[in-house]
Order: C-alpha cells, then sequence, then structure tokens
C-alpha cells in the first residue's frame, strides 16, 4: 500500500493546461471552483476571485444558515446567481474578490475595503458588518457575527476609455488591483453588453417604474452602528410584508382576503395588483407575481445595469480592456465563463459572438484546455 | 419565494451540479468500476481499494474532496512512481 502523504502540508498539483468551464448561470461557476479545491490545484483557503461583471453577485441570501454554506458542496444546490460569492469567502476558500465592472455598472463604489462576512449570533443565518447601501437594502447588515472570515473587496472599473487615457493607466491599474496566484478569473458575458430583462415587464403600464416606490428605501444619514441596526431592522419589516404581500398575489391573484396589516405599501401593492390584473387580461396571460416581486427587488438602489453594447463597443472592450489587463497579470489557475442570457442579462442575440470573441482571447493569451461547455449538458427539464 | 435580484422567472427544474462518480478503472489489474472510495471525514483522509485485486491507497483530503479526487492522487501516484 502508497503510504499516506503528511498530513499537515498538501502541496498543490497543477492543472496540466488551464481549464475554462462555460456556464449558463453564474453560481454553476462555483462547483468547478470547489472541484479545484477538492483536486488540490487549488488552495483550501487565500484564493482571489477575479469577477468581471455587470453585477457584483455579493448579495446572501436572507435564508442561508452560515453553517450551511461551511457544509462543503452540499450549499451549491441552494445559490442562486446573485449570491454565489459571499459564502465561498463565509466557508474560507475565498479571502479576496475584485469585482471589475464596466463603465454602466455602479452598485459598488470603486475603492478596496476589508469586509467580514459570518453568522448572526441569534438567527445564525449570514450576514455582513459592510454598510454599504448594496448590503443595507437588503438588511444582510449584521454589528455581530459569530465564525467570522475576513476578506478584502476591491471594486474597479475596466473599460478600454480609463486605459486610453493615458498609456501608464494598465500599469496603474495592475498594480491597484495586486492580482497574485492562486486566482480563478471568473468573466460574466454580460460585462460585455448588459441587459435588464426586468424593464420589459407589463411595460405598456410601466411596472417597473412603479416598483420604484413600493420597494423604495432610505439609507441611514449616519453610520453609526445604532443607526444603522435600526434601518435594518425596519428595511427588514418592510420586506417581509412585501414578500407576504406578492406571495398572497401569487395564490389569490388579489388581496381581497389579505389578513396583514392595510398598511401604505398594501394599498400600493393592491393598486399596482389591480394594473397588473388589467393588463395581464389584456395580454391573455396569468399574471407573474413572482416576476414582480423580482422586479421589485432590484429598485432600490435605482434599478440594475442596462446598457445593449454595439458590435464596436464589444470588440473594444475586449481588444483594449480584457487584453491588456490578462496580459499584465500572472495567469489563472482556472478560469470559469457565465452566459447568463437565459434571463435576459446577456442579450441573447449578442451572446454566442461575445462568447466566441472572449473563448478565442483566452486561447491566444493562456494555454488552455478546450473550454467544457457544461451549459449544453446540464438538464433543464 | 426568495427575494431575488435576477431572475425573471423560477428556475426550471434542472441538474445543473454535475455528479461525481464514486467507482472508478483499477489502475493496477484495469477491471472497470472495481475501486471504491472511503473517506474518512473527521481525519481528513480517504482510503481507495480495488475489490478485484486488492490494491490499495490512502491520502489527505480536504472538506471539498471527492472520491474523483482520491482516485486522481492515486493515478498521481502511480505515474509519478513509474
Amino acid at each position: 500500500m502508497a503510504e499516506i502523504k503528511e498530513a499537515n502540508y498538501v502541496p498543490l498539483k497543477q492543472f496540466k493546461k488551464i481549464p475554462i468551464y462555460v456556464v449558463e448561470e453564474h453560481n454553476d461557476a462555483l462547483q468547478f471552483i470547489y472541484s479545484a479545491i477538492g483536486g488540490k490545484k487549488l488552495p483550501l483557503e487565500g484564493i482571489t476571485l477575479l469577477h468581471l461583471d455587470a453585477h457584483p453577485d455579493m448579495l446572501i441570501d436572507r435564508k442561508l444558515k452560515g453553517e450551511e454554506a461551511r457544509s462543503g458542496r452540499q450549499v451549491l444546490p441552494l445559490l442562486q446567481i446573485e449570491n454565489w460569492i459571499v459564502p465561498a469567502v463565509a466557508a474560507g476558500h475565498i479571502n479576496r474578490v475584485v469585482w471589475l465592472r464596466p463603465p454602466w455598472a455602479a452598485q459598488f463604489r470603486d475603492d478596496t475595503r476589508v469586509v467580514h462576512v459570518g453568522d448572526h449570533p441569534i438567527t445564525g443565518e449570514l450576514r455582513t458588518d459592510c454598510k454599504e447601501p448594496y448590503y443595507l437594502s437588503d438588511a444582510l447588515y449584521s454589528s455581530q457575527l459569530v465564525n467570522k472570515k475576513k476578506f478584502i473587496f476591491t471594486s474597479a472599473e475596466l473599460s478600454d476609455s480609463v486605459l486610453a487615457e493615458d498609456h501608464n493607466n494598465i500599469q496603474k491599474l495592475v498594480t491597484h488591483l495586486n492580482i497574485t496566484q492562486p486566482y480563478v478569473l471568473d468573466i460574466d458575458l454580460d460585462f460585455f453588453s448588459t441587459g435588464n430583462p426586468f424593464l420589459s415587464l407589463y411595460e405598456n403600464i410601466k411596472v417597473y417604474d412603479r416598483l420604484q416606490p413600493i420597494f423604495d428605501f432610505k439609507l441611514p444619514d449616519n453610520d453609526e452602528t445604532e443607526t444603522i441596526d435600526k434601518v435594518v431592522e425596519s428595511r427588514e419589516r418592510q420586506l417581509e410584508e412585501l414578500e407576504n404581500l406578492f406571495q398572497h398575489l401569487e395564490k389569490f391573484d388579489n388581496l381581497d382576503e389579505y389578513e396583514g396589516e392595510q398598511s401604505h405599501a398594501y394599498h400600493l401593492v393592491a393598486d399596482l395588483a389591480a394594473a397588473i390584473n388589467t393588463e395581464a387580461k389584456k395580454l391573455n396571460e396569468k399574471p407573474d407575481w413572482r416576476a414582480v416581486f423580482a422586479g421589485g427587488c432590484t429598485r432600490d438602489q435605482g434599478g440594475l445595469p442596462y446598457h445593449i453594447s454595439t458590435e464596436q463597443e464589444i470588440q473594444t472592450l475586449v481588444k483594449d480592456a480584457l487584453v491588456p489587463l490578462l496580459q499584465n497579470i500572472p495567469p489563472p489557475v482556472l478560469i470559469t465563463v457565465a452566459r447568463s442570457t437565459d434571463d435576459g442579462y446577456c442579450p441573447p442575440d449578442q451572446v454566442e459572438y461575445i462568447q466566441s470573441l472572449v473563448l478565442e482571447t483566452l486561447k491566444e493569451i493562456y494555454y488552455t484546455d478546450d473550454p467544457a461547455l457544461h451549459y449544453l449538458t446540464v438538464n433543464t427539464y | 419565494m426568495g427575494r431575488r435580484k435576477s431572475k425573471r422567472k423560477p428556475p426550471p427544474k434542472r441538474k445543473a451540479i454535475e455528479p461525481l462518480d464514486q467507482q472508478f478503472n483499477c489502475p493496477f489489474c484495469n477491471h472497470e468500476k472495481s475501486c471504491e472510495v472511503k473517506m474518512d471525514r473527521a481525519r481528513n483522509t480517504a482510503r481507495i481499494q480495488c475489490r478485484v485485486c486488492l490494491e490499495d491507497f490512502q491520502t489527505t483530503t480536504n472538506v471539498l474532496s471527492e472520491p474523483i479526487d482520491v482516485y486522481n492522487d492515486w493515478v498521481d501516484a502511480c505515474e509519478s512512481a513509474n
């Protein structure tokens, strides 16, 4: 029998060629990162995620427990496209996230900050101590955390215009980002052209605009913990009420029998529901309350980014932003690519073009395996 | 109803998390799917053994290791021994 290896030190193995995994939904990328950790190609801790995307994907499922995040691969089926990164941080695998955004996305201010993530001491649900609007508006902040993990979070713009102004800008950006191995290069194709599926939701009656006052959220006027705790508590109640109202609509298509408080939100939702019912009848379809609620959840900070790029803009972003960046940082351990087109974030008529351009670029820069097209093997029924 | 940033519609029933292999071909006797892995999660170790030729191998694991990783360690060890 071969001898067991030294228990305390496991030297990392290396892929012969850099693997590229192409997934449809972005959260499906995490299984390949986890497999690389299990296969000793990535360390168990201390990984950097270099994340090019029009969306940060850094939310936390409000119901996800910290212990579920730390349960290894069992967490994978619990994740969605907007919340797949932070659980891997809570599990200790990723300790640095660099979010590179296109110019039209601004969910976080450009900065580098230290953030903690851990369990709420009473509920055990995963929370963060980050006080930025992205987390406050989802009531994900907690001043107290247990099983805390620290990570460094950098957000910065990556665009041809940022790099073009000055010849030294690429060096400045690379120095600022300080990408070191081991890291995972993760690219969402909606970085290059970004749709917003909620804009077309009952657009004749402007539902997306009408959701704004219903899901409205006032940021705290100072960042004292006591103030923020109060704002988060009140936001939590608001979200719960809205969720209850839309769950009722999902069952009955109206709020006639709703037993909760007939609050200001109740009246706003009831008026909107009446307008949607009329419109849905015209369209001869059942109202999609789930989509309306989901759309409302994106309205708290002014809505999701939207920018349909021209073919020329896409080419320029690849050639004059992606290529110089990748040529000036070390090669990643593995690459994940998300198409994000089935749900309308990468325009369906552009996704194949963007994908082929990006994959071609990666092949030119790195010594890669043929891309594993995971999205073609997923059983959707 | 989850509070979702991004989905237009509820996700279809799908199988996007790839199931991983549990049985493997023996690198010694070449029998198909004759090797099984026993993971000892508490000790972060695992053992793989061929039930035909009884060759076996033990290696360290981590919380994300799966049987395929144990088998790959075995194959790597065979390659470096050769």
